[in-house]
């Protein structure tokens, strides 16, 4: 690497130094404007649970203004889609009646590489044979958006 | 061994592999608490989501608003980065995006409209920093942090490995990647870049032991299938530039990668190189034309390869590819 210029490392060195050791602090406006107050965590689990709760906040603000928020029940479920790839699978976590987590069915437990093999054929081909991974444009997700929807008609509530 | 998790966030695809000897349950447990960085940032910065902290944030103008440290660093290095480009990135544009048709939350296909942002003129200068905690809009608008915002999880995420004892992973947010160590074959990982013309096709690869490199580039997200113009475009004329297909930076974070690209692909190819030239970050550029650009010192500092056999059909290339990683 060339010699990046010390203002932008130093910059970037504090900025995730910093939010790293701030942890998952989400500052809820509403309640700070008014009392000043703010959510704030460490890393560990507490924290999380302080995050959810905060999530929680507000998804009950916006049930009044806005029920679109609340479509979805609780859960997680399971979707299947055809695209440019083939078959795809996908699990849709949500919570507080929002979309948490979506993760890639066949892919999402950690396993040798052994077992690589089952993986669709051009997600490899993308891959080529010479590299680990390849850099290029933010590439959509819309390859599994067919999977996502499918998941998200059986959390309708 | 060599484990991967792939997910979606951020509207992309999210690839983490990490090569250790720990144990599968232990690498999974660091992985499951290292992608809650993904989640949390786009909670707080996501501007598809009316409810985000950013997009709260942009609901108070003339009033000091008291953010997350997450929000108060983000604005704070896009603002640093819009100095530094006079302008050419700009985090003020988000209103644009929305009337590009870039507004539909990704997962659930709602659009977001913030009409109450409508004033065209804003530039970044209508962001101000008050102290270290506080956000102070001089005017409505809505702010973008997605050149930003991607890279900075994926540093978080590094970051959250390294801390956990991890040495040897890369992480991919959809071609934004950040590498650690080595890869399975104990080398520098290899990592190709995307050739915009043939999509199957990598114009070469470099190698890396520390650090990140990102791609900016017009073919992934189009506003119409046919159309020239694209997520990226001048802020001051709201047009895509015409002259690049790609713009590839290698930087120490990916948060500075991705800011970068993003940059250095709207300076365009002159304003672009010498920029880069003088932040010192390498950068490799290929035009409209097929022509490719290069820092002074990119081949040389990443092991430039370039493929010797670019012409194989894509059943070569899946054949290779399951070959290879057979004999591993």
């Amino acid at each position: 690497m060339s010699r990046p210029s010390s203002k932008w490392v130093a910059l970037c060195t504090a900025a995730i130094g910093i939010t790293y050791a701030a942890g998952y602090v989400v500052t809820d406006q509403q309640n700070s404007l008014a009392s000043n107050a703010s959510v704030t965590g460490t890393h560990a689990q507490e924290s999380l649970a302080k995050k959810h709760q905060n999530t929680q906040k507000d998804g009950q603000a916006d049930h009044r203004s806005n029920s679109a928020n609340t479509k979805y029940k609780d859960g997680t479920y399971s979707g299947e889609g055809m695209n440019r790839i083939g078959s795809v699978a996908v699990s849709v976590t949500i919570k507080n009646g929002k979309i948490t987590r979506v993760q890639i069915t066949d892919c999402t437990t950690s396993y040798p590489k052994s077992k690589i093999e089952q993986l669709p054929a051009q997600v490899i081909a993308r891959q080529s044979s010479n590299v680990d991974h390849v850099s290029g444009a933010t590439e959509s997700t819309n390859d599994f958006i067919a999977a996502v929807t499918n998941a998200l008609s059986q959390a309708q509530s | 061994m060599e484990f991967e998790r792939r997910f979606i966030g951020m509207d992309t695809l999210i690839t983490i592999k990490v090569v250790s000897d720990k144990p599968p349950e232990q690498i999974d447990a660091i992985i499951n608490q290292s992608v809650e960085n993904f989640y949390y940032v786009e909670h707080v910065c996501s501007r598809f989501e009316s409810d985000s902290e950013l997009m709260r944030l942009c609901r108070h103008t003339r009033e000091p608003v008291p953010v997350s440290p997450l929000l108060y660093h983000a604005v704070s290095f896009a603002l640093e980065v819009a100095k530094e480009s006079d302008g050419a990135f700009d985090p003020t544009i988000g209103r644009a995006m929305e009337l590009r048709g870039f507004n539909r939350n990704y997962l659930h296909g709602q659009s977001i409209s913030s009409s109450f942002a409508d004033s065209a003129d804003v530039d970044y200068h209508d962001i101000e920093l008050i102290g270290d905690r506080y956000i102070y809009l001089k005017r409505a608008l809505v702010i973008d942090l997605n050149a930003v915002v991607k890279g900075m999880a994926v540093d978080l995420t590094a970051n959250a490995m390294k801390q956990a004892g991890l040495a040897n992973f890369l992480i991919n947010a959809g071609g934004d990647i950040y590498v650690s160590g080595n890869n399975d074959q104990k080398e520098p990982w290899r990592i190709g870049i995307r050739d915009p013309f043939h999509r199957e096709q990598c114009v070469g690869i470099v190698c890396m032991r520390q650090g990140a490199i990102c791609t900016s580039g017009n073919y992934e997200r189009r506003m119409h299938p046919n159309s020239e113009e694209s997520h990226l475009f001048k802020p001051n004329t709201h047009q895509s530039p015409r002259g690049l297909s790609s713009c590839t930076v290698v930087a120490p974070f990916a948060m500075l990668a991705d800011a970068f690209s993003t940059t250095a692909y709207v300076l365009g190819l002159e304003r672009g190189m010498n920029k880069m030239e003088e932040l010192g970050f390498d950068c490799l550029m290929i035009t409209h034309t097929a022509n490719q650009f290069f820092t002074q010192k990119f081949k040389e500092n990443l092991l430039w390869n370039v493929l010797i056999d670019r012409s194989f059909e894509k059943k070569v290339f899946r054949q290779n590819a399951l070959l290879n990683i057979e004999k591993c």
